[in-house]
């Protein structure tokens, strides 16, 4: 197995990740998506167990950061669904390039989910969605995130800044999800 | 795709688990759950 640093350029922003490579010569690729406050390592670098094990099983995986988050060029605070789903696009776009790989996954954890989601609906280079999630979503939905916003024009949940704009840029998506044809699995806990 | 309808009766047992078990121990459940989806998906 090998292990390589991977870079993309979205809208003049560097994009850094690292891809796990299986011993086969054609595989199919694993893209995590990381949640909100995280980064391509996972909480105590779990995704980068998940990626080794899931090269020994003769899968290649690719995580990196999205704006905002550990190596990524860009500034956290011009971070929005919209900015996210553009950095999964050109992720996606440039590893479709690469002729060793023959079918596409992504796995989203926690607000990936819904990121994930968006995308399969508008994207069909990707042949199946794993959801790791957790509740933030949710929260938003239900308002309690949504009042907090509304009396100080940004929410905190666990110590991480919901900004007024990266909700209301979220809630435009959210009818889109109906239109996902391939397998979709979910893992709903707290695990990771 | 039927197979994987089954999968989530064993997502509520991994629910319980979690109370019994350490979060790493959930960790190896949802790794072993994601590669069988994987292996019969892709």
């Amino acid at each position: 197995m090998v292990e390589k640093p991977a870079t993309f350029k979205c809208e003049n922003e560097q994009i850094i990740g690292i891809l796990h490579l299986p011993e086969n010569q054609k595989f199919s690729l694993i893209i995590i998506v990381h949640r909100l406050n995280s980064n391509k390592l996972g909480s105590h670098s779990f995704f980068v167990r998940v990626a080794r094990e899931f090269a020994k099983n003769g899968f290649g995986v690719l995580r990196f950061d999205f704006r905002g988050s550990e190596d990524f060029e860009g500034n956290y605070e011009n971070q929005t669904v919209t900015s996210i789903l553009k950095n999964l696009e050109t992720v996606i776009s440039n590893v479709s390039e690469i002729r060793e790989i023959e079918k596409i996954c992504l796995i989203e954890h926690s607000r990936g989910v819904y990121l994930s989601l968006l995308q399969t609906s508008r994207d069909e280079r990707i042949d199946c969605v794993i959801v790791w999630c957790e509740s933030i979503q949710e929260k938003i939905l239900k308002g309690i995130i949504l009042d907090e916003i509304k009396r100080n024009g940004y929410a905190i949940f666990r110590n991480f800044l919901i900004t007024k704009k990266y909700v209301e840029d979220y809630l435009k998506y959210y009818l889109d999800f109906k239109k996902i044809k391939v397998p979709l699995g979910f893992i709903y806990g707290e695990f990771a | 795709m039927e197979n994987l309808l089954e999968y989530p009766k064993k997502l509520e047992i991994l629910e319980d688990l979690d109370h019994f078990f350490t979060k790493q121990s959930a960790q190896e459940k949802v790794i072993s759950i994601t590669l069988a989806w994987l292996k019969e998906c892709l």
